[in-house]
């Protein structure tokens, strides 16, 4: 269970990233934030795991003021994906999988079977990918693993800044649609900020539309087809065609 | 003339570069480490060490004269004050160079800053740094021939005493050692690299 209360997040020069913002996540949803660039939704992502703070208001973690923990072991409960995928090229497969039970203190044994585990998860043979280095694997492949390194230690909340941002399209559906298959299998509380709205619309349970730092709406990928509250929700999400797919 | 003579200033010549390099080498690279967290600071001990460098080094030698003497420890002095500048620099852009994607990752990943340090910037601005280290090898053999002049021995020694003696052998005896050495000295930093280099990595820095 998370709680955003009354964020804002402000600049000395005035300017503001997010602004009056109230966002309460269910154990297990998976959230997708959209909005057009530098409406906040990455500002919202990395509040989470303090990355950046807030300058007003707070975020609660099953009932937790994130400001009291430690932001490194808060980190480390938490998964984190980033667009540019960001392995550690100097480090194989195995290693970048296992970088958090790694800084955790893992015995040996039980991080090399957890590797193994979680390849067989999305079907990549263990024997052929954990001594690879980053630079051998195609873009997909690299995304995938980047999704694994976030799931290694087994945390409770998932943050993915356009995960799949760097893929070709045919890629991109595919793994979205394991994203969709390890959401549904492992119930993990994802945040999800993309920019393509269709991937939002094809794993959220609920979408948040923001724009300028402010909330536009929150709600399932039906409601804000349906039920638009401003006309710019349709505008944004592509009310006209979607609807016409339907 | 006496090949005990020869080998044993090489070993002193060995020795003068030996020491200079490696506190060189501690010196600049933490320094680098340093400096990479504060680049306000990071621009004027650039400078310092650059400066260092534009002292001809006969100068140097000459400027500590009164206050360290002659021998070993002035000229390994001078030599380390020489060595700073290219690790630094190399340490510094190396550093500089490594992807922030790659740091922001592991931040985000809950690495503390000695982790990020350890796990990630330093083994990807190694290669780098060694290059560094390989180009004030190189500067340093050279260098240190002139530390004869203050009585620190190695093959300047040699050199030194055919410029004397108009002994031509005498010189060679002196210089082809330090060539030798710059040669040897090269081929196992290259092949270190080789080794810490990335398997598969087409052109990694």
């Amino acid at each position: 269970m998370i709680e955003y209360e009354k964020i804002n997040k402000s600049y000395q020069t005035g300017s503001y990233a997010v602004l009056d913002f109230n966002l309460s996540i269910a154990q297990g949803e998976l959230l997708a934030i959209i909005g057009p660039s530098g409406c906040g939704k990455t500002t919202v992502l990395k509040m989470l795991n303090r990355l950046t703070d807030p300058t007003d208001g707070r975020i609660l973690l099953h009932g937790q003021d994130i400001r009291a923990l430690d932001p490194i072991a808060l980190r480390r409960r938490m998964g984190y994906v980033i667009q540019q995928v960001g392995l550690f090229p100097h480090m194989t497969v195995a290693e970048n999988i296992t970088v958090v039970p790694d800084i955790l203190g893992w015995p040996a044994v039980k991080k090399h079977s957890r590797a193994i585990e979680l390849l067989e998860l999305i079907d990549m043979n263990p024997a052929d990918f954990l001594h690879r280095y980053p630079h051998q694997l195609s873009g997909g492949q690299q995304q995938r693993i980047g999704v694994l390194r976030a799931l290694a230690a087994d945390p409770e909340v998932i943050l993915m800044d356009e995960p799949f941002g760097a893929v070709d399209p045919l890629t991109r559906t595919k793994l979205q649609q394991e994203l969709k298959t390890l959401h549904s299998r492992l119930h993990k509380t994802i945040l999800l900020v993309t920019h393509d709205i269709d991937e939002a619309f094809r794993l959220a349970d609920r979408i948040l539309l923001m724009r300028d730092g402010r909330i536009v709406q929150l709600g399932t990928p039906s409601e804000l087809l349906e039920s638009p509250v401003v006309p710019f929700v349709s505008e944004y999400i592509g009310a006209t065609r979607r609807k016409a797919c339907l | 003339m006496n090949a005990g003579l020869i080998f044993s200033a090489f070993l002193r010549h060995l020795e003068l570069c030996a020491l200079s390099v490696g506190l060189g080498t501690v010196t600049a690279v933490s320094l680098g480490i340093y400096l990479y967290y504060r680049p306000r600071a990071a621009a004027f001990w650039l400078g310092v060490t650059g400066a260092l460098q534009t002292i001809p080094s006969l100068a140097l030698y000459g400027l500590f004269l009164p206050i360290l003497g002659i021998g070993l420890f002035p000229a390994v002095t001078a030599l380390f004050l020489y060595s700073l500048t290219p690790i630094l620099r190399a340490t510094l852009v190396s550093l500089k160079e490594v992807d922030p994607a790659l740091t922001e990752a592991a931040r985000g990943m809950g690495m503390d800053r000695w982790q990020i340090l350890r796990r990630v910037l330093l083994p990807l601005a190694l290669p780098g740094i060694l290059s560094g280290i390989r180009m004030s090898t190189m500067y340093i053999i050279s260098w240190a021939t002139l530390a004869a002049f203050i009585g620190a021995g190695g093959l300047g020694d040699l050199v030194l005493g055919g410029i004397y003696n108009y002994d031509i052998r005498l010189i060679l005896a002196g210089s082809l050692p330090a060539v030798l050495l710059a040669f040897l000295c090269g081929l196992a930093f290259d092949r270190l690299a080789r080794r810490l280099s990335i398997p598969g990595a087409a052109n990694h820095e």
